[in-house]
């Protein structure tokens, strides 16, 4: 998320509003908004996992712990240091971008812990929902 | 992962869910794209 913050003014610019949802505490939620120094970033809550299941993103063990998460959060170590796991640990993430008429842009499922798209593409593809 | 080219539709399930912002107030999750595009990105969990 640490990768998004310096580009949260240009996602607005484009004219897409950027949100993060995780499954931890609302307490959690403004800690986390510190951490990343994105006070400016809405995070909401979705504890009861409901969005997760209904978007169709992954929850595994088996997926969450494949070696390929590993060397995904060695590499996030090294650029934003990772603290105690705040949420599902087995939940994998996804993005949309969803137009104001329910049209969904892009999607992307995370199959692997720390797999997640490119912020380049993510701005890329804003740029493509308002064209 | 996946990332489709062709346009699909949020469905009602997941346009339906509510979710709590940080302050702990319900914020339904098509209210994140009712007024312009919305990027929303699930992270796997806060840390």
């Amino acid at each position: 998320m640490a990768e998004l913050r310096p580009h949260v003014d240009e996602l607005r610019a484009i004219g897409v509003e950027p949100y993060v949802i995780g499954s931890g505490t609302p307490a959690e939620a403004r800690d986390f908004q510190r951490h990343v120094h994105a006070e400016s970033l809405p995070v909401l809550v979705d504890q009861p996992l409901a969005s997760y299941a209904a978007a169709g993103w992954k929850r595994s063990a088996a997926a969450t712990l494949h070696p390929k998460s590993w060397l995904h959060g060695v590499k996030s170590m090294i650029a934003h240091p990772q603290r105690k796991t705040a949420g599902d640990p087995w939940q994998l993430g996804g993005a949309m971008i969803v137009r104001p008429d329910g049209a969904v842009t892009f999607r992307y499922r995370s199959e692997t812990g720390g797999d997640h798209p490119a912020v380049a593409t993510l701005v890329d593809e804003a740029r493509k929902a308002v064209a | 992962m996946s990332a489709p080219a062709t346009t699909t539709r949020v469905s009602d399930e997941l346009a339906g869910v509510e979710l709590r912002d940080s302050d702990d107030r319900p914020r339904p999750l098509r209210e994140l794209w009712r007024d312009r595009p919305a990027l929303v990105l699930w992270v796997r969990h806060f840390g």
